[in-house]
């Protein structure tokens, strides 16, 4: 039986818990190594979708293997929590510095015939702007860490 | 004044042959070994932007999950701008500030993106075939670490690209 790092029972159709891991796949174009000046960074496109519903694994449902989550062996894969994703609930769109609207974050099952470790981080109310999506997708590249054994310093070292 | 070339007095003309010899330095020798180190003396920073932006026309022409090629308008503007802000870092700062290879990707609505992480600042530049917009982050906080609008105007470009290099 699967479990979350709270001990509890993760069901492939049951809600996603908090102290669920989750995986995301990234593909190398998306990482920049800087030649000359040095450093890194991943892009915010990494945490796209045309829908809006960014695309995850839950690592207690895929054996807590990184890999499942790789569409391609060369990809690389960004693991985050649950409940780091839920805790964006301040997504809010101004116009005019007013709010207008309220975007609570969170994550659930996407469950696929062949794969039921498939979730999805959306928004409730659906994002209708993208300005919205495009700080969410900023802030997922803040909360989310590389995999060990999965990550561009472990391909160079390939 | 100029002077014009005058034949050889020591052979005449009417004695000169396909026979003739000309003293013609030694044939230069061409190593092949190594052309790409002369041709990148002649690349300007830019140009690895531009061939970056070329390059996501090779990427697929559907959603596939992770990415999609953008549309030509989007790579043509956006050859254009990127263009437009690398003059104006050239002529502004008078050599004084060095340019910075943004990461060049493509977003999920076929969008060109253009992105530079500097210290904790990120800026994102989504150019569309009718619009670019940016994305300023300097925090972890969506609305107050955060600010978006339109980087259309050389007055805009050149305030972002001022707010991403200065501390």
């Amino acid at each position: 039986m699967a479990l979350a790092d709270d001990g509890l029972a993760i069901e492939g159709h049951g809600p996603v818990r908090n102290r669920e891991l989750l995986y995301r796949n990234i593909k190398r174009v998306y990482w920049k190594k800087q030649k000359k000046r040095g450093g890194s960074y991943l892009s915010t496109q990494a945490f796209t979708d045309p829908q809006y519903r960014i695309s995850v694994y839950r690592a207690a449902l895929c054996g807590n293997d990184p890999s499942h989550a790789q569409e391609e062996d060369e990809d690389y894969v960004r693991g985050l929590y649950a409940e780091d994703v839920r805790a964006i609930d301040t997504v809010i769109k101004f116009d005019n510095n007013e709010p207008t609207e309220h975007y609570r974050v969170d994550v659930a099952p996407a469950p696929r015939c062949d794969d039921p470790s498939h979730a999805e981080i959306f928004t409730d109310p659906e994002i209708t702007s993208r300005g919205v999506f495009k700080r969410l997708q900023a802030r997922l590249v803040c909360i989310s860490r590389w995999e060990k054994g999965y990550s561009p310093s472990d391909a160079e070292g390939e | 004044m100029t002077v014009l070339a005058q034949p050889s007095r020591d052979i005449p003309r009417e004695q000169t042959t396909a026979r003739t010899v000309y003293p013609f330095p030694p044939r230069r020798r061409f190593v092949f070994t190594e052309p790409e180190a002369i041709y990148e003396n002649y690349r300007t920073p830019l140009d690895e932007t531009l061939d970056d932006i070329d390059a996501l026309l090779t990427w697929p022409a559907e959603w596939d999950g992770y990415q999609v090629a953008p549309s030509l308008d989007a790579v043509t503007w956006a050859r254009s701008w990127i263009k437009s802000l690398y003059d104006e870092v050239e002529d502004k700062s008078a050599g004084s500030q060095e340019w910075i290879e943004p990461l060049v990707v493509a977003d999920a609505h076929r969008n060109v993106v253009f992105e530079w992480v500097e210290a904790h600042k990120r800026l994102v530049i989504y150019v569309s075939p009718n619009t670019v917009q940016y994305l300023k982050a300097w925090g972890p906080d969506i609305w107050s670490d955060m600010d978006e609008g339109n980087a259309e105007t050389p007055d805009e470009r050149w305030a972002l690209w001022r707010w991403l290099t200065t501390d």
